[in-house]
């Protein structure tokens, strides 16, 4: 019998979210127009809210499901064996995870909100986030001090886009360079938004702003304690990206071994190629270890709420080590239909590709890491 | 996957019992040996196993009726992991870990009586007589052959990559002993004493400038019936149940994270200045990889440790972990020889007698280096370790 994927998270959650994205998987690949994909994406995001999804993260208190860490990956799990092209941890995980986190007026009445999906958050993280302010070229959001109060001005680009948003969760640096966090109802604000499509066919889109104020009422939260909770909850964003890349991998792996157990030349089955063999058992060793390191991380992090820095860095580290090579291999493998989009492992190969570089890629992390080496020995 | 196992047993507790005994049993020069990756030889070895015979420890992996400490899987990788933690060596494996399970499991009560004592105090220490000039991977194709005379067998043949013979008191030996069937039967297992007329031993010079292997010669040797462990002809089998026990040996990764922490001290030693900044910095980016996928097959190695506690089937993690062990150590030692330079390429000692008269520190690290290249060749080499996963996913 050849490999089977087991399930690192197996839930109904696991189960309930395959199914969803197989479906949708099938169901997207007959649209070919654009507005189409974006009508039957927002289809889609509104019954991923239907099914709870939305809710995982949130207490029982708040209005949500009150799942844990493990069940919200078990969701992710089943998402990304089919590479569902919808934002899931940044559009509900991760907003879920920092507003549970800070104190606030209303908290319980937006978490609620959010729960049921009358409130649909768009994470703006990117103002913040040290990995993009390194890599993004047009980044120029900012907030200002004008006679008439604060206002939000420039641009910021390759958000995930999360479809038929009623707000948006910016976090952004304040004129004194202090990070806060803000919710502004898409309604009450005018930005100019373009759209354009990633590599792992999932919505991105710019927003610019002119001269919007931005009301105090807006602000959440702000100071040391909104920016200790955004890096341990962009910490999260980085775990879920490898969670979604090792169930994508696996979901590869599974077609390739299949594809080359099926297909024959020389009269021959492929898989009966040593060399091709090898090459398969060398990234299965590759992706076996990473595997390992993901379902370890994560289920410590459930158990003990707490997520080490140089631990997540080191898991991206080895992402980028594994990932890359294992979408390689997996073209290569396929010969001429590795190049093709209708394959099924090309939609996951590049969603593994894509998670490399969300959170932070290797170079990143690597220096990240470094970094926090170094502080450790300076504070021994 | 995390088990939680419904034992009795606190690991902790049993962690903090073995730390202490080993920090202050085992002898500073035998650390030494460790800390400094030199090339440990059979009395500081033996030493060292009588010390932990006299403990009650002699051997982690036996059981109990046998002198061993019938530990569980979990606290022999524990005791594995504590002894690298220490720079204290893990235990000559040829008689512990090797025949010993063999004879227990196969051996005839005469064969136990005799031979199991001497591995559990290290008195009697043990070599391995199964590759061949033309039977390495494919081991099968053994040509060394024992006919029967009587109630003797006469042995004749070569063995070779013989590691540890020059110093050894026994060869458990396969030998061919019918060439009627498929390859993998006629095969027999015999019990050799090292210094029996008929047998010479033959240095075999490696890269790392160490005598660790030879060529075994069998000319007439003489063996009675009675060495001979088990049936007549079920080698193979006995062959394979002793490499079964070592499937997990890759799974204590203790001894590459103390590698590891010796590379990164090599290099703040090595290259402090600021003239030395960026390669400085870049080999240590390079160590955070390295870090990155060890932290990854020790999480694995857990798992198997896990799954073997829970009576669930591993095949393919034992591989996994050989193959991924075995490139860690050798980018280790490639990193090492990046940091010492060409300065240094002058110290390696010219054969086994030389002293590290010069710079020791260089030489090992030179000797470490070419040593390492033998992790992907010995104990079933990186080419056969991808066949094996390959069959368990393929399904043929």
């Amino acid at each position: 019998m050849t490999f089977t994927v087991k399930p690192l998270f197996g839930s109904e959650f696991q189960e309930s979210a395959a199914r969803f994205s197989k479906d949708a998987d099938l169901a997207n690949s007959q649209t070919h127009l654009a507005s189409d994909t974006r009508k039957f994406r927002e289809k889609k995001w509104k019954e991923a809210i239907e099914l709870g999804w939305a809710a995982c993260l949130i207490t029982e208190a708040d209005g949500g499901l009150g799942g844990t860490i493990l069940d919200f990956c078990a969701l992710l799990e089943g998402t990304a064996q089919y590479a569902l092209p919808l934002p899931i941890s940044a559009g509900f995980g991760l907003p879920a995870l920092l507003l549970s986190s800070l104190n606030f007026d209303g908290k319980q009445a937006l978490l609620g909100a959010m729960a049921d999906g009358t409130v649909r958050l768009q994470p703006i993280f990117q103002p913040l986030d040290p990995f993009m302010q390194q890599m993004s070229h047009d980044m120029t959001l900012r907030i200002e001090t004008s006679p008439n109060g604060l206002s939000l001005n420039g641009k910021v680009s390759g958000l995930e886009s999360v479809p038929d948003a009623t707000h948006y969760l910016l976090c952004c640096a304040q004129a004194d360079g202090s990070p806060a966090l803000w919710l502004l109802a898409t309604d009450d604000v005018s930005a100019a938004i373009s759209h354009e499509i990633r590599i792992d066919s999932r919505d991105s889109i710019s927003i610019t702003f002119a001269h919007q104020p931005l009301h105090h009422q807006w602000r959440l939260s702000s100071g040391a304690d909104f920016a200790s909770t955004f890096k341990g909850v962009r910490d999260y964003g980085a775990l879920f990206a490898c969670v979604e890349a090792v169930s994508s991998m696996g979901a590869a792996l599974e077609q390739t071994i299949h594809y080359l157990s099926e297909r024959k030349q020389f009269d021959v089955t492929l898989s009966t190629f040593q060399v091709l063999r090898h090459y398969i058992a060398d990234v299965y060793a590759k992706y076996d270890c990473f595997r390992a390191l993901v379902s370890a991380l994560t289920r410590q992090a459930s158990v003990t709420g707490r997520l080490s820095a140089r631990d997540v860095s080191l898991l991206k580290i080895y992402l980028s080590q594994v990932g890359p090579k294992l979408a390689h291999t997996v073209i290569q493998t396929h010969g001429g239909m590795g190049m093709t989009e209708e394959l099924w492992a090309t939609r996951l190969n590049k969603r593994i590709l894509m998670t490399n570089l969300e959170y932070g890629d290797g170079q990143y992390h690597t220096e990240r890491a470094y970094t926090l080496s170094k502080a450790e020995e300076q504070h021994a | 996957m995390k088990i939680e196992l419904n034992d009795e047993i606190d690991y902790d507790a049993f962690r903090s019992e073995i730390q202490e005994f080993v920090s202050q049993n085992c002898p500073e020069d035998i650390k030494e040996i460790m800390a400094l990756n030199r090339k440990l030889s059979r009395e500081p070895w033996h030493r060292w196993q009588k010390i932990l015979f006299d403990r009650g420890w002699g051997a982690p992996n036996w059981p109990v009726e046998y002198g061993g400490t019938g530990w569980n899987p979990r606290q022999q990788a524990i005791f594995g992991e504590v002894l690298a933690e220490n720079d204290c060596p893990a235990q000559y494996h040829h008689g512990l870990r090797h025949i010993g399970p063999v004879l227990i499991e196969y051996g005839s009560e005469s064969q136990k009586a005799r031979y199991l004592p001497p591995i559990l105090d290290g008195s009697e220490w043990w070599c391995q007589g199964y590759s061949e000039p033309n039977a390495g991977s494919d081991l099968a194709s053994l040509k060394t052959h024992a006919r029967l005379e009587g109630d003797v067998f006469i042995v004749n043949g070569q063995k070779t990559w013989t590691s540890h013979a020059q110093e050894s008191d026994l060869m458990y030996t396969l030998v061919r002993t019918s060439s009627e069937a498929r390859k993998q039967e006629g095969i027999s297992l015999l019990i050799i004493p090292v210094r029996a007329k008929g047998i010479s031993v033959r240095p075999i010079r490696t890269i790392d400038g160490w005598h660790h292997v030879n060529e075994v010669f069998l000319d007439h040797v003489e063996v009675p019936v009675e060495d001979c462990i088990g049936q007549i002809g079920d080698g193979w089998k006995y062959g394979k149940f002793l490499l079964s026990r070592e499937r997990l040996n890759s799974a204590n990764t203790a001894p590459l994270f103390q590698y590891l922490k010796r590379t990164r001290a090599l290099i703040a030693q090595r290259l402090p200045n600021e003239i030395h900044r960026q390669r400085r910095q870049m080999l240590e980016f390079r160590l955070l990889g390295v870090e990155a996928e060890l932290r990854a097959i020790q999480e694995l190695g857990l798992e198997a440790i896990d799954a073997v506690m829970t009576k669930q089937p591993i095949r393919i993690q034992p591989s996994v972990l050989k193959i991924t062990s075995a490139g860690l150590f050798q980018t280790l030692t490639e990193i090492g020889m990046e940091v010492m330079g060409p300065e240094y390429a002058p110290s390696m000692p010219i054969d086994e007698h030389s002293l590290y008269d010069g710079n020791p520190d260089a030489a090992l690290w030179l000797q470490n280096y070419f040593y390492s290249r033998v992790r992907t060749i010995y104990g079933g080499s990186n080419e056969v370790q991808k066949n094996m996963i390959a069959r368990e996913i393929f399904g043929h």
